[in-house]
C-alpha cells in the first residue's frame, strides 16, 4: 500500500515540473552525428558513413575542424599511445600483429566539395610524427559565429584485438572510440581560455575523453546471430535479407557513442523503479541531507540491460543489484539519472581490456567465473566496477570535464562517490572484500595506497605527464578520493553532500575545470579552501603527523629561598622531598605532562589532539598543524595515559596512522594477535617441509 | 588397505609421545622464526593507539602502515625468517623421518623412546638425506616435464573461460598426481631402507617408485584418505578463524594459539599415521624373494641395534 501511495505521489509530481528543480534538463547541443556502420566479423572491420553537423558555439569565425581518430592509436608501435603504454595497459597486453586503424576514405560538404585531401595529421601534445590520432581539416568556407557545417564522411576502421578498451576478442566486439569524432572548440573564456581554439588531444595511454554534447543517431548492422547493445535507446530492429540485422539507436544530450556485439551474450533485463527501489524514508533522508524538497530528489525509472557472458550468469543478479545501487544512490545524492536506459556489458574472456569502461548510458564491467560461487562471491570486484563505471554517468558523461587535462575531476570524484555507495550498500569494513573472516573496505585500500613516497607528482596534471606513467592511477583516482574524504570529514557529511550536489547541478551537461569545483566548495562552505587545494591538488607533498617526545612526571615541591609577604622562607631538600613523598602516597601529587606533536610531511591540516590522564576524561585540543612541531603541556592530578593525534581518524591524508598516538603502558595484545597468526603460517610451512 | 589405515591411525594414537615430540620440535623452530616478527610488531604496535583496531578486525592497512617507514626491512625479516626456518626444517626432515620410522618400527620396545627416536634419526640421516635429494631432482625433472606437457596440451581445452580454467586445473592435478608418485616413492624407499638396512639409495628409491607404480591404487588411496583428513583439519581451523570473534583479549589469544597448536598436533599425527599405514602396506605387499636355499641367519650384531620389523603387527602401548 505504501508503495502504491508513493507511486501515485511520484506520478503526480512527475506531471508537474518542479519549479525548484535545479538540475538542467538537457545539454546545449553542439554536434549531431548520424552514422551507419556495418560490422564485418571476418575481417574485424567496420565500414561506415557518418554525417556530422557542428554548430559554432563561439563568436569566432572558425576556419578548420579538428577530429579524433582514436583507433589509429593501435596502428603501429610508434603511436604515442603504444609508446606510452609499452603495449600494456591495465593488466592487458597487445596481441602481436592485431593492429587497429581508421581511414577516412572520403569527406565532403553538403554542397559536394571533397575535402579528404585537405586532411592534415596534428600532434599537439608531443610532436610525435608517427602519431595519427588527431587530424585537422581546413575549411574552404569558414563557419561563422553561431553558424554550422555538415560533413559527410566515409570511413573504414580495422578493430584491434582488445587490449585497451576497444576491439575484438573471439566473437566479442566492444566498439568504442571508433568514429571520426570532433574535438571541442573552446571559445575565449571557456575553461580559462584567453582565445578561442580547438581542444583536441592525441590519444594517450592514460587519457580518454573530451567532447561536445549533442545527439546521436546510429544504425548498426551485424550478422543476425549477434546480440547488440549500444548507447541510448534502441528505436528499430530490421532483419535484412542478407543474414544481417540493422539496429537503430538514438540518444540526445551525450558526448560519445559506443556499442557492442557478441552472439554469446545472455541478455538480462531489469527495471530500476523509482517507487519500488527507493523508499519514502530514503527520499526524505536524502532531501533532508541536501536541504532540498522531496520533489528535487525524486528519481525516474530506468531500463537496465545486462549483457552477460554465459559463464557469468550466476552473477546476473549481482550486476543488476550493483547497477540499481548506482542508479539509486548517485541519483539521490547528485540528481536523477536523466536517461531512460543503462546497458551493462560483461566483456568476454580474453577481452578483459575492454572492461571497466564508461560511455554514455553504456558501461563495461568485468568479472570471472571464479566469482560465481562461495566463498569468492564475497569478493565484490564485479559490484565495485559496475558501480564505478555507472558513477561515470555523473562524473564524465554529464559533468563532462576534460579528462585529458584534469582526469581527477571525473576519476577522483567518481572514486570518492563509488566508495560512498559501496560503503552504504555493503558496509564500511567489507565494501570490497568479505572473505574467510577478512574484511576490507574502501578506507583500508586508500590507506594502503597512500605512501610517504608518493610525493613526486601533482594531482592536477595532464594525464600523460605523471611520472612514472603508472602513478596515474594513484593521483587520478585514490589521492583525490583521499583528499575529498578528508575534506568531508572536516566540513561534515551534510555540507559535503551539498557541495557535490551543487557541483553536479551547476555543471551538468557542461565542461568544468578544477577551479570550478573549488569555487563550489568555497561557496557552499562559506570558507576559502585555497590553502587546502593549493597544497594537495597543486602541491606534491604528503601529510604525516606523529607524536614526538612525551613526558609525565610529578611536579616537585619548590626548593630554596623564597621571599613573600611574610618575609623570607627557606625550604630545604629534606622537607621538600618529604612533601613530595606524602603527595605521592596520598595521590595528591600534580603531574606535569608534556607532549610534542610533529608534522613530518610538508602538508598541514587542522587536527584534533586527544589526551587522556589517569582518572580524568579525554581532553581534546585543536592544532592548526602549521608549525612543524607543537608542545602541549598540562598540569593534571594524574599521569598522561595516552595521546592521540586525530583520534577520530578524520585526516585520511595522513600517510601513517600508527605513529599518531602513544600509550604510556604498552598494549601487547595487537602484536600478539598478529604474531599468533604469523606463527601458524610459519609453523605450517615448517612442519610441511620438515615432514617430507 | 582400510585395515592398514585404521591401524596406522591407531599407531599414531598410541605413539602420542612421538607425535608430541615432532610437533614440539617444529613448534619451537617456528617460535624461533617468529620471534623477530614479534619483536618488530611489539615495537611498531604496542605503543600505538591505532593498533587497537587489530583487536576489532583483521586489518591489512595497519600492516601497510607498519611497513611505510620501514622500507622493506620488516617484510624482508618476515620472509627471511620463513625461508630460513623452512630450510632448517627441510634439512631436519631426514632426521625426523628416521626417528619416526625407528620408533614405529621397533615393536619390541627394547630401547627407550628417546633412544629409538634420536638413534634412528642419526643412524639414517645421511641415507635419507640422499633419498631426499634424489626425490627433489626427480620432482624437478619429471614435474617440469609434466608441466610442459600440460602446457602443450592446454589448447585442447579451448580458449573459453571454462576451458582455460579446466586446462589449469588439469595441469595442476596432473603435476600433483605425477609428483605424488615420487613423494610416495620417497616414503616407501625410506621404509625399505629401514627394514633392509639398505645403503644403495638410488636402488632403494627405484624400488620405492616401482612399488608405488605397481600398487598405484592402494598407495594413492591410502595417502589420499589421510591427506583428506588434513584438508578437513584446515577447513576446521579456517572456520574457527572465520566464525569466532577476533582474539582481542589475552584469553581469546590464548584460545587461538591453543586451537592453532591443536591443528598442528593433529596434522603431525596424520603424517605419522600415514607413515605407519605405508609401512603396513609395504609389509603386506612388498616383493617376496624367491625361495632359495636358506642362508645362515645374520648374527644379531649385524642388525641395526634399534630396529625390528618382527613381532606383533598391532601397536603396543608406549613403554615409558
Amino acid at each position: 500500500m505504501r508503495r502504491l501511495v508513493l507511486a501515485l505521489i511520484l506520478a503526480a509530481l512527475a506531471a508537474v515540473p518542479a519549479l525548484a528543480d535545479r538540475l538542467p534538463e538537457q545539454a546545449a547541443g553542439v554536434v549531431e552525428y548520424d552514422i551507419k556502420v556495418r560490422l564485418d566479423p571476418a575481417s574485424k572491420q567496420l565500414h561506415a558513413t557518418e554525417r556530422v553537423t557542428w554548430k559554432n558555439p563561439s563568436s569566432d569565425t572558425v576556419g578548420e575542424l579538428w577530429f579524433h581518430l582514436y583507433l589509429n592509436a593501435f596502428k603501429n608501435s610508434q603511436s604515442t599511445f603504444v609508446k606510452e603504454s609499452g603495449g600494456k595497459l591495465r593488466g592487458d597486453a597487445m596481441t602481436p600483429d592485431a593492429w587497429g586503424w581508421i581511414d577516412i576514405t572520403s569527406i565532403r560538404t553538403t554542397s559536394g566539395l571533397h575535402l579528404a585531401k585537405q586532411l592534415v595529421f596534428e600532434r599537439p601534445d608531443d610532436g610525435n610524427p608517427d602519431d595519427q590520432t588527431v587530424v585537422r581539416l581546413p575549411l574552404a568556407e569558414p563557419v561563422p559565429p553561431g553558424g554550422s557545417i555538415t560533413l559527410d564522411i566515409t570511413f573504414v576502421a580495422q578493430l584491434p584485438k582488445v587490449f585497451a578498451r576497444t576491439g575484438y576478442a573471439g566473437s566479442f566486439y566492444l566498439v568504442g572510440q571508433w568514429f571520426p569524432k570532433l574535438g571541442v572548440y573552446e571559445p575565449a573564456g571557456m575553461r580559462g581560455r584567453e582565445t578561442g581554439g580547438w581542444n583536441c588531444h592525441q590519444f594517450h595511454a592514460n587519457s580518454e575523453f573530451y567532447a561536445d554534447f549533442g545527439s546521436y543517431h546510429v544504425e548498426i548492422t551485424t550478422p543476425a546471430s549477434f546480440v547488440v547493445g549500444a548507447t541510448g535507446v534502441r528505436k528499430t530492429e530490421k532483419i535484412n535479407g542478407d543474414g544481417t540485422t540493422t539496429y537503430t539507436y538514438e540518444q540526445a544530450d551525450v558526448h560519445d557513442f559506443a556499442w557492442t556485439a557478441d552472439p554469446r551474450y545472455q541478455v538480462v533485463r531489469a527495471t530500476f523503479s523509482a517507487s519500488r527501489d527507493v523508499t519514502t524514508a530514503e527520499y526524505d533522508q536524502v532531501a533532508g541531507l541536501l536541504g532540498r524538497s522531496r520533489a528535487e530528489v525524486l528519481l525516474q525509472d530506468v531500463e537496465i540491460t545486462v549483457l552477460l557472458q554465459p559463464e557469468h550468469m550466476p552473477q546476473a543478479q549481482r550486476h543488476v543489484d550493483a547497477a540499481k545501487a548506482g542508479l539509486k544512490w548517485f541519483g539521490l545524492w547528485y540528481g536523477r539519472y536523466p536517461y531512460r536506459t543503462l546497458t551493462v556489458v560483461d566483456p568476454a574472456f580474453g577481452g578483459g581490456g575492454a572492461g571497466g569502461m564508461e560511455y554514455p548510458t553504456f558501461i563495461t564491467a568485468g568479472t570471472t567465473a571464479i566469482f560465481n560461487r562461495w566463498p569468492f562471491d564475497r569478493v565484490r570486484a564485479p559490484e565495485e566496477v559496475t558501480v564505478h563505471e555507472f558513477g561515470h554517468q555523473f562524473w564524465y558523461a554529464m559533468v563532462a570535464n576534460n579528462e585529458f587535462e584534469e582526469a581527477w575531476l571525473d576519476e577522483g570524484i567518481n572514486s570518492y562517490s563509488t566508495g560512498k555507495v559501496m560503503e552504504r550498500v555493503y558496509g564500511a569494513n567489507a565494501s570490497l572484500v568479505e572473505f574467510l573472516g577478512i574484511g576490507m573496505g574502501e578506507v583500508d585500500t586508500l590507506r594502503m595506497s597512500n605512501s610517504p613516497a608518493a610525493r613526486f607528482n601533482r594531482v592536477m596534471a595532464r594525464s600523460w605527464e605523471y611520472t612514472p606513467s603508472g602513478t596515474y592511477g594513484f593521483y587520478a583516482y585514490q589521492k583525490p578520493e583521499i583528499i575529498l574524504r578528508t575534506l568531508e570529514n572536516h566540513i561534515g557529511e551534510q555540507t559535503m553532500a551539498r557541495v557535490m550536489r551543487t557541483f553536479q547541478e551547476r555543471w551538468r551537461f557542461r565542461h568544468p575545470r578544477s577551479e570550478d569545483f573549488f569555487a563550489v566548495v568555497n561557496e557552499v562552505t562559506g570558507q576559502d579552501f585555497a590553502w587546502y587545494f593549493d597544497q594537495v591538488m597543486r602541491g606534491t607533498d604528503v601529510l604525516d603527523y606523529e607524536v614526538g617526545e612525551v613526558t609525565s612526571t610529578p611536579i616537585r615541591q619548590p626548593r630554596g629561598v623564597f621571599d613573600d609577604a611574610k618575609g623570607r622562607r627557606t625550604v630545604n631538600e629534606e622537607d621538600a622531598a618529604k612533601a613530595d613523598r606524602e603527595a605521592e602516597e596520598k595521590r595528591t601529587a600534580t603531574f606535569r605532562s608534556s607532549v610534542t606533536v610533529r608534522r613530518s610531511g610538508g602538508v598541514y591540516f587542522p587536527v584534533e589532539v586527544a589526551f587522556k590522564f589517569d582518572g580524568g576524561p579525554v581532553e581534546r585540543l585543536t592544532w592548526d598543524g602549521r608549525d612543524r612541531t607543537k608542545v602541549f603541556t598540562f598540569d593534571r592530578p594524574g599521569r598522561l595515559e595516552w595521546v592521540d593525534i586525530d583520534p577520530d581518524r578524520k585526516v585520511l591524508l595522513d600517510v601513517n596512522w600508527l605513529n599518531n598516538g602513544r600509550r604510556r603502558d604498552p598494549d601487547n595484545r595487537p602484536a600478539m594477535n598478529w604474531t599468533a597468526r604469523w606463527l601458524w603460517f610459519v609453523q605450517t610451512v615448517i612442519s610441511t617441509l620438515g615432514m617430507i | 588397505m582400510f585395515t592398514d589405515i585404521r591401524r596406522g591411525f591407531a599407531a599414531a594414537v598410541s605413539h602420542y609421545r612421538l607425535v608430541a615430540l615432532v610437533w614440539v620440535s617444529y613448534a619451537l623452530l617456528a617460535v624461533a622464526a617468529t620471534v623477530p616478527a614479534l619483536s618488530w610488531w611489539h615495537g611498531a604496535l604496542s605503543g600505538s593507539m591505532e593498533a587497537a583496531t587489530l583487536l576489532k578486525r583483521f586489518n591489512f592497512a595497519v600492516l601497510a602502515d607498519a611497513l611505510k617507514y620501514d622500507g622493506i626491512g620488516g617484510f624482508s625479516m618476515l620472509t627471511g625468517g620463513v625461508v630460513g626456518a623452512g630450510l632448517l626444517a627441510l634439512f631436519a626432515s631426514p632426521f625426523v623421518m628416521g626417528g619416526v620410522l625407528a620408533v614405529l618400527g621397533d615393536k619390541g620396545r627394547v630401547h627407550s623412546f628417546m633412544a629409538r627416536y634420536f638413534g634412528g634419526g642419526g643412524y639414517f640421516y645421511w641415507r635419507f638425506f640422499r633419498l631426499m635429494l634424489i626425490f627433489g631432482a626427480s620432482v624437478v625433472v619429471v614435474g617440469g616435464a609434466t608441466t610442459m606437457l600440460a602446457a602443450a596440451a592446454a589448447p585442447l581445452f579451448g580458449e573459453s573461460e571454462y576451458g582455460t580454467y579446466l586446462g589449469v586445473f588439469v595441469d595442476l592435478v596432473l603435476v600433483k598426481f605425477v609428483c605424488a608418485a615420487f613423494f610416495l616413492a620417497l616414503d616407501y624407499a625410506r621404509i625399505r631402507v629401514v627394514q633392509d638396512d639398505s645403503r644403495k639409495m638410488l636402488r632403494a628409491y627405484g624400488a620405492g617408485l616401482a612399488f608405488v607404480l605397481r600398487h598405484l591404487l592402494t598407495t594413492y588411496a591410502a595417502a589420499l584418505i589421510v591427506v583428506s583428513g588434513a584438508g578437513l583439519l584446515l577447513v576446521g581451523y579456517l572456520a574457527y578463524e572465520t566464525l569466532t570473534p577476533v582474539a582481542s583479549t589475552w584469553g581469546l589469544i590464548a584460545v587461538l594459539i591453543a586451537v592453532q597448536q591443536a591443528f598442528h598436533f593433529l596434522r603431525t599425527g596424520l603424517r605419522i599415521a600415514l607413515i605407519d599405514t605405508e609401512t603396513r602396506i609395504w609389509e603386506r605387499l612388498k616383493p617376496r624373494p624367491a625361495v632359495v636355499e636358506a642362508a645362515p641367519a645374520p648374527s644379531v650384531s649385524e642388525i641395526p641395534h634399534l630396529l625390528s620389523s618382527e613381532g606383533d603387527d598391532s601397536p603396543a602401548p608406549e613403554s615409558s
